[in-house]
């Protein structure tokens, strides 16, 4: 995998971190084993500097010993866990493996966490946003990025509900901040107001969505099914049935009915990605969310035999929009079959020649019908 | 004497199967940019049209088979084969010529209407016995695809089914065609007034 930041510093892998991290994994946030972890990290850092190896090896090892100095404390399975998604939203604590599989599990926590975290108890704390590294600069990162339009997409979502609705709020420290669940505030008039509160109390970011500590671009995912998962999941937070985040959607979302007019609801809801339908249709990642009817793209925008599906969900999979055993688009045929987009190439060929001639036995008889009426 | 309910269904059942045509063509043959119609409507419109098209074929079958007008039915399939047999031998050895050891020429306007009669025949009883039947069992799976079979042979299990009703309502639209054409030679007379 490629290190998005891999510009601002070289890193190198070094399979302790994984080890002494996976060893810590299932030790919890500030408490007495933080002492004890502090303890190992002493060790460790002790053991690195006695081993001996090359400069490079050394750089790495200077980079699991920055690593180490914050995961002494934060290591640890996320708290925080969606069905549809791994890793959502922010906890004390980082799920190493799950980090380490992520776009950004090379980078040192630093880079990001760049003010205030060095000592603890931490203050005056500053973290940078997606935006203060994307797009990169550098020569291939930013070929990398270009695909992406980071400056489209940053125009795109300050016009949609998501920011519009809380841009008066603070942004919270890290980004990430979920904040209380909503429905600890009670019930009633006052406390669905407090629940409002709460929610415009964090301003709505990108982590919100794409997880810093655990994002994968879907470039990097390519599986249709998983892709579907992960980038569902992020909208299903707020927006499923019952949600009780504080950015729950207000609108108290019965998401079968509001998709009722879909015919086999329930089946576009599981087989198709939530930003498919509410994103435009554009050849890369769209990040506008049209509203009401707005974001109804049309029906044959997927079933047709140029479906975006192909250039969309399943645009990472080799010849998506090959034809096998006569049946066009069958990629999408392995995980259901989508009307308009799996014809059938001889079946096609066929019916055309029998209706042809059909046409010109009609048209010829009709013909020699009427010749012979005029020669009476 | 076609009796009136027979002719009300049939008017129906052929203005019914016309939507479902024109609307499963929108169905497969639209392209992300460009449909005939609108496809909500087309997939609306298809799917309530296809169960009134199912429910009035099974109520053919039931006043049919109380009024004993399906006999009509059994008369044109006993008399088929054998009509068959004698169109096909005059396209394969030709119409018998008097005086040339051939027998009786038959009338040219008797072979013609014969043959006519004979494909209308065998297109009726085609449509009732085979494509109606199947259209509306491959048009039931598709309409409950969530009761299909996960996959058949590795992919998709709905494709058998919707290949089977592409392909069955293709030969009901091919049916259409020769039906509506031969009607304008046997006149649409008999299926309007009766007789």
């Amino acid at each position: 995998m490629q290190p998005l930041l891999s510009g601002r510093r070289a890193r190198v892998s070094y399979s302790s971190g994984n080890l002494a991290g996976r060893a810590l994994a299932r030790c919890s946030a500030v408490s007495f084993g933080c002492v004890l972890r502090l303890a190992a990290f002493a060790m460790v850092m002790l053991a690195a500097a006695l081993m001996p190896g090359g400069q490079a090896e050394a750089a790495g090892q200077a980079d699991f010993m920055k690593r180490m100095r914050c995961l002494a404390c934060h290591v640890g399975e996320s708290q925080h866990r969606l069905d549809g998604k791994e890793h959502i939203s922010k906890s004390s604590t980082i799920d190493m493996p799950q980090f380490e599989n992520a776009d950004h599990g090379k980078m040192l926590c630093a880079d990001c966490h760049s003010k205030g975290f060095t000592n603890f108890p931490h203050r005056n704390m500053k973290t940078e946003t997606c935006m203060d590294c994307h797009p990169r600069k550098e020569a291939k990162d930013a070929e990398a990025d270009k695909d992406y339009e980071f400056e489209r997409i940053n125009r795109e979502f300050e016009a949609t509900v998501h920011f519009t609705e809380y841009q008066h709020a603070k942004e919270r420290c890290c980004g990430t901040a979920v904040g209380k669940v909503a429905a600890e505030a009670g019930a009633g008039a006052a406390a669905n107001r407090k629940m409002r509160e709460t929610g415009a109390n964090q301003r709505f970011t990108c982590e919100h969505c794409h997880e810093p500590h655990y994002f994968k671009a879907t470039a990097h995912i390519k599986d249709p099914k998983l892709i579907l998962k992960n980038d569902n999941g992020p909208c299903l937070h707020c927006h499923m049935d019952g949600s009780s985040v504080a950015l729950k959607d207000p609108a108290k979302p019965n998401l079968l009915a509001a998709h009722a007019y879909l015919p086999y609801a329930d089946m576009h809801l599981k087989g198709t990605r939530c930003i498919d339908c509410h994103t435009s249709v554009t050849p890369t990642v769209a990040h506008d969310l049209p509203k009401g009817m707005k974001a109804d793209q049309g029906c044959n925008t997927c079933h047709s035999i140029d479906s975006i599906v192909v250039r969309r969900l399943y645009r990472y999979v080799d010849n998506a929009s090959a034809t096998q055993a006569g049946f066009h688009n069958a990629a999408l045929m392995k995980d259901g079959y989508v009307m308009g987009a799996n014809r059938q190439r001889w079946t096609d060929i066929a019916a055309y020649l029998l209706l042809s001639m059909g046409l010109v036995l009609v048209v010829a008889h009709g013909g020699w019908r009427v010749f012979a009426r005029k020669r009476k | 004497m076609t009796p009136l309910w027979l002719r009300l269904w049939h008017w129906t059942m052929a203005m019914l199967f016309t939507v479902l045509v024109v609307t499963g063509v929108v169905l497969t043959y639209s392209t992300s940019t460009f449909a005939l119609m609108n496809y909500a409507l087309a997939d609306t419109l298809h799917q309530v049209l296809g169960i009134a098209f199912s429910v009035l074929f099974v109520v053919f079958l039931l006043v049919s088979g109380l009024t004993g007008y399906w006999r009509r039915y059994q008369r044109l399939w006993k008399g088929l084969l054998s009509r068959i047999v004698k169109f096909g031998g005059y396209v394969i050895n030709g119409v018998p010529v008097k005086g040339n050891g051939g027998g009786e020429t038959p009338p040219r306007i008797e072979l013609s209407r014969g043959l006519l009669i004979l494909v209308q025949h065998f297109l009726s009883i085609f449509s009732i016995a085979v494509l109606s039947p199947l259209l509306a069992i491959t048009g039931l799976v598709l309409l409950f695809p969530e009761y299909a079979p996960e996959t058949i042979a590795g992919l998709g299990g709905v494709w058998p089914f919707a290949i089977a009703h592409y392909w069955v309502g293709f030969l009901g639209a091919l049916f259409l065609l020769f039906h509506a054409y031969i009607a304008t030679i046997a006149g649409f007379r008999r299926m309007i007034k009766g007789r």
